[in-house]
């Protein structure tokens, strides 16, 4: 990383970690993945997915979550104090801000991530009856996609942190934008006899599940990947559009 | 030098600054006077390049802000109005990672910190959370990091208001001490702010520059009348800018 973006993300990332709200955060983050780990470990007693997925499929659905606390800071909070101002004058480039402030905000959520994972290890230890279907290969299999995962939804993050100007409006924009293409897939999926057994059915979870018990195929990281990059770079165009400072 | 040319600035359907113009030298302390809403902080910002220009350019030593910004912000310094300043961090801390932001080397940084929280007395608090300071001596923050990496182009807007006399004093010594390599550019409300400081004024006036010139030109212009009482005029729109330069 350049050595620019590499200090913003430093700053950044120590803002977030100097109060109690990105502890609080990483620590509902584990609660609700821990929560609802218990909840499928216990819906599924007796059935045949193994616990590596299962703890995918619990994770997954709140890294969109966790990505949107994370990120709907990034730029509202510097335009609030000013400090944007002051970001803009230096002579630093519109990529370097967004890809440190981007990787500030995705060595948060690798950090739920990791957390989440360490809880599973811990909990294989102590029940040592799912150690059956707890493969480390499993793991660490689900763990690459909601690595991935989590950069695109960060990226979304960033963006809807440019745009809106108040922390709320950010984080709603970022699980709207998360969601959007999802809904929009399933609004057609409605329409179309045959497709509607999948009407409630969110990609996202899939790809972890099939990485867990093995089953790869290179679409989702393109997917993930293209995502992060579309989303950083519109939000590289939006910087250099000099009025949007005036907002 | 810098060389300010035609430059206009709207927002939406309202113009802030219309067809500005003015040159500085290395040396030249300006003092930018006006009311509220005369432009002065957006003239500052579309030097600082925070803005562009609608029409017109603004060059530095031929850089041209819009086309090189990069190479312009590096050899500008800025302290903005409200002074922003990163409140979780220490005054060290702080210095340092602008001094590292704005491209100064590893080593040179540390030296450059040093000196600055010499020059402008910030040793004792140079441990302490900046939002737990004082506004003088956020200012006083506020103007080391402007002076970091020995700036061109020093940009203080309103450096001096709700200061006290010791801190003005201090901040003066180092502004005049930082106008020996660069063109400085101060902006205030009135004369009696800046008078002491400043080697050359710019009046703004709704936009428009209203005089500019010398303090000796402005008081030629004013007459046998207070220069003081000639500019409250000027900014007020109440007396004629002849004599001073207009939009010079």
């Amino acid at each position: 990383m350049r050595s620019v973006a590499h200090l913003i993300a430093w700053r950044d990332l120590r803002a977030a970690l100097t109060g109690v709200s990105g502890y609080v955060l990483l620590a509902g983050f584990l609660a609700l993945t821990g929560w609802t780990f218990a909840g499928l470990l216990h819906r599924n007693e007796g059935g045949f997915a193994p616990a590596s997925a299962i703890w995918g499929l619990a994770v997954a659905p709140w890294l969109p979550v966790l990505a949107a606390a994370a990120t709907m800071r990034l730029f509202a909070e510097e335009r609030q104090t000013g400090t944007m101002e002051l970001l803009l004058t230096a002579p630093v480039r519109p990529y370097d801000v967004v890809l440190g402030k981007f990787a500030a905000a995705l060595a948060l959520v690798c950090g739920g991530i990791l957390l989440a994972l360490i809880q599973a290890r811990v909990l294989r230890h102590v029940a040592p009856r799912m150690d059956g279907g707890f493969s480390s290969a499993g793991l660490l299999a689900a763990s690459g996609m909601l690595f991935l995962q989590a950069a695109a939804w960060t990226a979304v993050g960033t963006l809807a942190a440019l745009l809106a100007r108040q922390q709320g409006i950010a984080a709603l924009l970022t699980l709207l934008g998360i969601g959007a293409p999802y809904a929009l897939r399933a609004a057609v999926a409605a329409w179309a006899p045959g497709m509607r057994h999948g009407l409630w059915h969110w990609p996202p979870l899939e790809d972890v599940t099939n990485a867990a018990t093995g089953l790869f195929s290179l679409a989702p990281p393109v997917l993930y990947v293209s995502m992060a990059w579309c989303a950083l770079f519109l939000c590289v165009r939006l910087l250099e559009a000099r009025d949007l400072r005036t907002r | 030098m810098l060389e300010v040319i035609q430059v206009t600035r709207c927002f939406g359907r309202r113009t802030a600054l219309e067809e500005v113009s003015f040159q500085a030298a290395r040396g030249d302390i300006v003092g930018v006077l006006g009311p509220n809403g005369a432009g002065k902080t957006t003239l500052l910002r579309l030097m600082a390049c925070y803005l562009q220009p609608t029409a017109g350019a603004i060059r530095l030593n031929g850089m041209d802000s819009f086309q090189q910004s990069l190479e312009f912000r590096r050899h500008t310094g800025y302290l903005p109005e409200r002074c922003p300043l990163y409140d979780e961090m220490t005054v060290g801390e702080y210095l340092y990672y602008r001094a590292r932001l704005k491209g100064v080397s590893l080593l040179k940084a540390r030296r450059q910190v040093r000196e600055l929280v010499e020059q402008l007395n910030l040793g004792e608090v140079r441990g302490r959370l900046i939002g737990a300071l004082s506004l003088g001596v956020r200012r006083r923050t506020g103007l080391a990091d402007a002076l970091l990496r020995d700036p061109r182009l020093l940009l203080l807007d309103d450096p001096i208001s709700n200061v006290d006399a010791a801190e003005c004093e201090r901040m003066a010594a180092c502004v005049t001490r930082a106008a020996r390599h660069a063109a400085v550019l101060v902006s205030g409300h009135a004369l009696a702010q800046l008078g002491a400081l400043c080697t050359r004024f710019l009046v703004l006036r709704a936009g428009r520059v209203a005089a500019t010139g010398t303090r000796d030109e402005l008081q030629a212009a004013a007459g046998g009348a207070s220069l003081e009482a000639q500019l409250a005029d000027l900014v007020a729109g109440r007396a004629s800018p002849s004599g001073a330069k207009e939009g010079a």
